[in-house]
């Protein structure tokens, strides 16, 4: 571990430059949110967390697969400057685990997840305290962790200093050059940190959640909690770990290119069948399929839950469905 | 008000005059009611009733047909009901409704970045707000924070209702298309690039168009893939065409409610292109939608000297 001040760690930065986008928080006219970085000064670090995360640097809303031209394919364009994110929350990094499972281990590969994947650099930040809508302890997230992503970071705002940290071994390379001042009062400062996490709630206690989802499937308390939800694509599109997405072919006969899109399970076509049929009719089947996917799906078969905590969907969605109060209601 | 609803709606439901209501829970943040729909009066113990009821209520009417609905309509909830009334997605005899004299909506978004804290308890008296942080507190008055639609609301008294709860309000008096005269003289160009910028920040999550009661159709056109009406990517011309195809499908059906421009999470100003469309519905047909049952809305029917200049 390194411990720098902001003036070193903004210096490190704009070195990093030279090879990489620098993609970090800025505040713009919504809120604080990614963006790829011109002004360095205006990196802000001490926010809680980012309007959106940062999964569509890896998984783009709309994404080219191969153009095609009087029948012969050419494959899409690649970005060729790598990319260097900055300040990734605990909850955000984790929901890679999700991604990669089904993009990377599981065949066939997502050669163009990998792709970006493999060509970012991911710097991950303790978080400097938690909203009331944050819930990450639930899935055994530590906010103050700096030991995920390339590099993990503790940006302490008295001091105006950066603890850093390389967890991989391409990390570990960038962070080599760096000198360093005393880092023995580390576990001090985390500590201190500590007391801004108080709201961040654990829901889910170590309860067994497959087994409880698992005699719940068809309980009727579905067809109440759903009520106010209009089918927006909000609260998956906000979303982390939501990875869906639907392919379309664009352009005009034999010329033109396919595309990959986000797509959502709250939209009424995403289930409907060639047939004309949908499974999933009302939005009661659509909302306890994104919540089942959430904590029970993924669950059973991966072993991980979709769900990282950050609280987007609440915040966003327009109606207030809130998932901690489906959570309670069902375990 | 809150108790008088809750009062009202529980008589109804005992009576058997209704056996479902649509009202507005309160939220769990502070800053965030939940509209609701309710099948018992034990449903009504979270109703509230508060400067944040912003969701137009008549959005879950048509799937509720067939239903004896009770609804709590502010001015803008009540002119769609007309709307909904007019092309048959809900009778009349099947609804209760509870006006609303409405006092307008408050704007927690922009309160939100005003306060620059986290906000842990918001507490509303009769025209303010009193906004709680951590470490501090403010006091907003609800006529400097209103949403861009409940500024220049024309008809914030329900036009139509079985009773009507709260004093007369006044509705705005002046020009309520007064920016869209503005907007107007901009040259094309300065029009285009207007809607290119604000637009480039639409993620096509159609928060707008599922939070407007006028926005019914079993099978949206950007849903439909057989036909392919449009490209479902992040294109900005894609963007730009469902934007307008759906302010066009407003034409004489949009009650300046500002649900969709509400809705949006990303803050995109939608409102000019309906406020665009009503203005000139109002100038070429001499029609403003949502206010008389009787009425044909301005679209659905033809008289020879109609307003026909672009028939050439
Ligand atoms: S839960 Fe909220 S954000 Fe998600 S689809 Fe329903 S209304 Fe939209
Ligand atoms: S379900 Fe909600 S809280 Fe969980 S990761 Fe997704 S947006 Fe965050
Ligand atoms: S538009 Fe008018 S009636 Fe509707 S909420 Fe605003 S002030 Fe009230
Ligand atoms: S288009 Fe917007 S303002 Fe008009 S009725 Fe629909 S939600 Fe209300
Ligand atoms: S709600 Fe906003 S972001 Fe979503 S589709 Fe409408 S304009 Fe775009």
């Amino acid at each position: 571990m390194k411990k720098v001040t902001k003036t070193e760690f903004i210096n490190f930065l704009k070195k990093q430059s030279e090879t990489f986008d620098i993609i970090a928080p800025i505040k713009g006219d919504k809120g604080i949110d990614y963006d790829i970085i011109t002004d360095f000064d205006k990196i802000i670090f001490d926010h809680v967390n980012t309007d959106r995360s940062f999964k569509r640097f890896l998984f783009p809303q709309s994404q080219t697969l191969f153009e095609f031209k009087e029948g012969v394919i050419t494959e899409a364009k690649k970005q060729n400057k790598k990319k260097f994110i900055v300040g990734i929350r605990n909850c955000d990094i984790n929901s890679l685990k999700v991604f990669d499972y089904n993009f990377i281990e599981k065949e066939p590969v997502d050669t163009f997840y990998k792709e970006l994947r493999d060509n970012t650099i991911l710097i991950t930040a303790a978080c400097p305290a938690s909203n009331s809508t944050c819930f990450c302890t639930s899935f055994k997230i530590d906010p103050l962790s700096i030991g995920h992503g390339d590099i993990g970071i503790l940006f302490d705002k008295e001091e105006d200093s950066f603890y850093i940290q390389g967890n991989s071994s391409a990390g570990k390379d960038i962070v080599d050059g760096l000198s360093t001042k005393d880092t023995s009062d580390f576990d001090q400062k985390k500590e201190k940190y500590k007391k801004n996490h108080e709201k961040n709630r654990d829901l889910i206690k170590d309860k067994n959640l497959v087994e409880i989802f698992q005699s719940k499937l068809e309980d009727e308390k579905w067809g109440e909690i759903f009520k106010g939800c209009i089918g927006c694509g909000v609260c998956t599109f906000y979303c982390p770990t939501c990875y869906c997405f639907d392919i379309e072919e664009q352009g005009k006969f034999w010329n033109g290119k396919r595309v990959r899109n986000w797509d959502s399970c709250m939209f009424p076509i995403y289930s409907k069948e060639t047939t004309g049929h949908n499974p999933r009719p009302t939005q009661k089947e659509r909302y306890r399929n994104r919540v089942l996917h959430k904590f029970y799906y993924q669950l059973k078969h991966n072993n991980e839950y979709g769900c990282v905590g950050c609280g987007r969907c609440i915040t966003n969605c327009p109606t207030n469905i809130d998932i901690r109060n489906i959570i309670k209601t069902f375990i | 008000m809150e108790v008088k609803i809750k009062e009202r709606l529980s008589q109804l439901f005992d009576e058997q005059k209704i056996n479902c209501a649509i009202i507005f829970e309160k939220g769990t943040m502070p800053d965030k009611n939940a509209p609701n729909i309710i099948y018992n009066k034990e449903g009504l113990n979270n109703l509230v009733w508060n400067s944040m009821n912003w969701n137009n209520l008549a959005n879950y009417l048509p799937k509720l047909l067939g239903k004896k609905i009770g609804i709590v309509a502010k001015g803008c909830d009540s002119r769609s009901i007309v709307l909904l009334m007019q092309e048959e997605k809900v009778k009349r005899e099947d609804l209760y409704i509870i006006g609303i004299n409405c006092t307008g909506m408050i704007d927690m978004k922009k309160i939100a970045k005003d306060f620059g804290a986290e906000i842990s308890e918001t507490i509303f008296e009769k025209d303010s707000v009193k906004v709680k942080g951590k470490a501090s507190e403010k006091e907003y008055k609800v006529k400097d924070f209103l949403l861009e639609s409940c500024q220049v609301c024309k008809y914030p008294s329900p036009v139509i209702y079985d009773e009507v709860l709260g004093e007369q309000v006044k509705g705005f008096e002046g020009d309520n298309y007064q920016d869209i005269t503005e907007f107007e003289k901009l040259s094309s160009e300065e029009r285009r690039e207007y809607f290119y910028k604000e637009l480039s920040g639409c993620i096509r999550c159609y928060a707008c168009r599922n939070s407007c009661p006028s926005c019914y159709c079993q099978e949206c056109f950007v849903d439909s893939n057989q036909p392919k009406w449009l490209e479902k990517g992040q294109n900005i011309d894609d963007i730009f065409f469902y934007h307008i195809v759906r302010a066009y499908h407003m034409v004489g059906r949009c009650v300046d409610c500002g649900s969709c421009q509400n809705a949006c999470p990303m803050d995109i100003n939608i409102l000019k292109l309906t406020k665009k469309l009503n203005k000139d519905v109002r100038e070429l047909y001499k029609y403003e939608c949502g206010l008389d049952p009787k009425n044909t809305p301005a679209l659905s029917t033809f008289e020879p000297d109609d307003y026909n200049e672009f028939i050439k």
